[in-house]
């Protein structure tokens, strides 16, 4: 029994030295990171070649959820509850919803189809889009947080309510508008 | 997040827990591994929870729908209480054939209820079940489990959706009409709560009810929201717009057959449970009570608010589903906006005082 | 009050949840039958019953079968009392018109039958035809008894007239 133990904890402590001298808990990390961002591609990708644009759909909420679970692997709690609350819930719903109440007809082939030149066209136009997005991301100095941020809401919240109070109002009365606008346009014409 | 709570803490289930990392510490020697394990077991320990919820629920449910409708319920399978109903109703479902309907959109309806019993599980590793035990106790736990279940529209709506069933996709089109619309005065309830409490973290709140009072006397409008928006999200009478039998057959579950439906079946129970258990940390002060052990307190707490829940299914009749909608918006919602203003006027005075 | 109706709701189900149930287990218990009810089959009283065969003669559709036997001593008895289910109509007349009060209904409603030969009840039971043959049997030991008392009285008067 003692020997059996023995040879577990030495079998265990032996593959820990050897993930020790290979950095394995950082490569695991990193592996996270790219396994999330990797299905968010594949996912992207989905919804630009998918036939059903219900499909589409779907999968454009599957990147989103992706995204969030970037955020959440590089510990930014907050900001993945933030992308999975309004972009995989909220927007997500109202986009698939809006798919749904809008086409009647059978959705097997409802991605709208393409010619050459418009291929060609998109491929061009996105590909100096990831150019430009690359030079950003390589140029910019991204600075690493000192320690890592902890609990990241009340420090938001305070940004938002002193520093930044007149761009979040500003946005709020916005939104407010716009969903005064919607609901005028819901009800249609005057009734009078 | 990555140490495991579990080992924290004096109650029962951490001194078992303790134990049993104890355990796994002397078998492999390494604390990353007895960890790993640690959490392995108490994935296994909420997935067990939920599936021993879903069994004792279907019974629970059945026993009370018949004690309120003056009847005895179950009494065949099992003895002279019908103990065994639930796993006979579970050999049933899993025997049934799996019929898959014609013109339906095979892969995205097949994903359907599976999808949906990931946000309904997944929250539960938020809930912290007694002092020290929650599988991950996050800074912003609320949000975190909030922006989670939101999640549970979207495979009702493609359910609906992919049966190809006119019943079926009214039945999806109605779940996020409901549940959008309750998302809001619930969250507003909630947030009464957390400005007491100062946290989001979920241990932080029951803590906080330790200290002040339990919040449902602190905040009774918010729990009165809370309890009914709460009742909606979960699509239980008198909210089951999504399912109303007699209008549209089932909702979105039209179409399922066999353990397909059977998964409908347990995400349903599941957030029974998710929601009861909400209620109980957030306003009946989570494992906090005299003389018995806090897990106890917070299964009977929990059982209570069960309790409360099939009570309004067999009391109440259904709404209709645009007075629903008129209810949340225009009297929960303005309710818990009001909750929120007069709970930041009462802290605003007590830091005066 | 706004909401008024639904704590009134849920307090009448809340009173029913914990009071008595309307609805039994059926096969095992049985709602008890009301004080008149005419159903499921008679019940003869071997001890109260005098063969007189007034049940019989009462009912309108002979679904009544009697053997009777007189004793030794000239007292009739039912041997046995068939009760032809599928006759009967349960009006109750044979009930009424017994005078000693030994005929009765069982009460019991389930008594559905697979074959129409089952549906002939023989009332009088295993123990009311021991009655009937230890009444017999003492009948004729008295008859027997006195007819040998009044054979040695007629033999002492034969001999004593003699003397």
């Amino acid at each position: 029994m003692n020997e059996a133990l023995g040879y577990v904890h030495g079998l265990v402590g032996w593959a820990f030295s050897l993930a020790e001298a290979y950095d394995v808990p950082s490569l695991i990390g990193a592996g996270v990171f790219f396994l999330f961002a990797g299905l968010a591609l594949l996912f992207a990708c989905g919804v630009v070649f998918l036939r059903n644009v219900v499909h589409s759909a779907l999968s454009l909420t599957a990147t989103f959820i992706c995204v969030a679970c970037l955020y959440l692997s590089i510990d930014a709690d907050f900001m993945g509850a933030v992308q999975i609350l309004v972009y995989g819930g909220a927007v997500a719903v109202l986009i698939v919803m809006a798919i749904m109440l809008t086409r009647r007809d059978d959705m097997a082939h409802s991605n709208p189809s393409r010619g050459l030149w418009q291929h060609a066209g998109a491929a061009v136009v996105s590909g100096l889009f990831l150019l430009g997005m690359a030079a950003v991301a390589v140029l910019s100095p991204f600075q690493s947080a000192p320690q890592p941020l902890g609990d990241a809401a009340p420090g938001l919240a305070d940004l938002m309510l002193s520093h930044y109070v007149l761009p979040f109002e500003v946005a709020a009365v916005l939104l407010l508008i716009a969903m005064i606008g919607a609901i005028l346009l819901a009800k249609g014409a005057e009734e009078s | 997040m990555d140490i495991l709570n579990m080992m924290m803490g004096q109650g029962v289930v951490s001194t078992l827990a303790d134990q049993l990392h104890n355990l796994f510490m002397l078998l492999f020697d390494n604390a990353v591994v007895a960890g790993f394990l640690m959490k392995c077991v108490g994935i296994g320990a909420i997935l067990g929870i939920i599936s021993v919820a879903a069994i004792v629920f279907t019974y629970g449910e059945r026993k009370v729908c018949a004690f309120m409708q003056v009847r005895i319920g179950p009494n065949r399978v099992g003895g002279r209480f019908g103990l065994l109903q639930p796993i006979a109703d579970m050999l049933k479902l899993m025997s049934k054939e799996d019929i898959i309907p014609q013109g339906c959109d095979r892969v995205v309806w097949a994903l359907g209820p599976m999808l949906l019993f990931v946000p309904t599980a997944l929250i539960y590793a938020f809930f912290p079940f007694d002092n020290g035990v929650a599988l991950a106790d996050v800074n912003v736990g609320i949000f975190l489990m909030l922006a989670i279940s939101s999640q549970a529209v979207l495979p009702f709506l493609i359910s609906g959706y992919a049966s190809n069933s006119k019943y079926a996709f009214i039945g999806g089109m109605r779940t996020v009409a409901q549940m959008l619309s309750y998302e809001a005065p619930m969250v507003f309830s909630l947030l009464g709560v957390v400005m007491l409490s100062g946290s989001m973290r979920m241990s932080d709140i029951v803590n906080a009810q330790s200290e002040q009072l339990w919040f449902i006397l602190m905040q009774p409008i918010a729990f009165v929201v809370f309890v009914i928006s709460a009742t909606a999200e979960t699509n239980r009478v008198p909210f089951d717009l999504v399912e109303g039998e007699a209008e549209i057959v089932a909702g979105p579950f039209a179409e399922y057959s066999g353990m397909r439906w059977a998964l409908f079946f347990l995400a349903e129970y599941a957030n029974l449970l998710s929601v009861s258990i909400l209620t109980t940390v957030f306003f009946l002060g989570g494992w906090n009570g005299p003389f018995l052990p806090g897990v106890v307190w917070f299964g009977l707490k929990v059982l209570a608010m069960v309790f409360v829940f099939m009570w309004f299914r067999w009391t109440f009749p259904r709404t209709r589903i645009d007075q629903m909608l008129a209810f949340s918006w225009k009297i929960l919602l303005p309710l818990a906006l009001v909750n929120v203003l007069f709970t930041g006027v009462g802290i605003y005075a007590r830091q005066w005082m | 009050m706004f909401g008024e109706g639904l704590l009134t709701g849920m307090g009448v189900t809340w009173k029913h949840f914990w009071g008595k149930k309307e609805t039994f287990c059926y096969p095992e218990e049985k709602l008890p039958m009301t004080e008149r009810f005419r159903g499921g089959h008679l019940v003869l009283d071997h001890k109260k019953c005098i063969a007189c065969s007034l049940c019989s003669l009462a009912c309108p559709n002979q679904a009544i079968k009697l053997k009777i036997v007189p004793d030794a001593k000239k007292k009739r008895h039912m041997q046995s009392y068939v009760h032809l289910v599928g006759r009967c109509l349960y009006c109750n007349l044979c009930v009424e018109a017994c005078n000693m009060h030994a005929l009765s209904w069982d009460k019991n409603y389930a008594i559905s039958s697979w074959h129409k030969e089952e549906m002939e009840d023989e009332l009088v039971t295993a123990e009311g035809l021991a009655y009937f043959h230890e009444v017999m049997e003492k009948a004729k030991a008295e008859a027997e008894a006195e007819a040998k008392v009044a054979a040695e009285k007629a033999e002492a008067e034969k001999t004593g007239g003699d003397a």
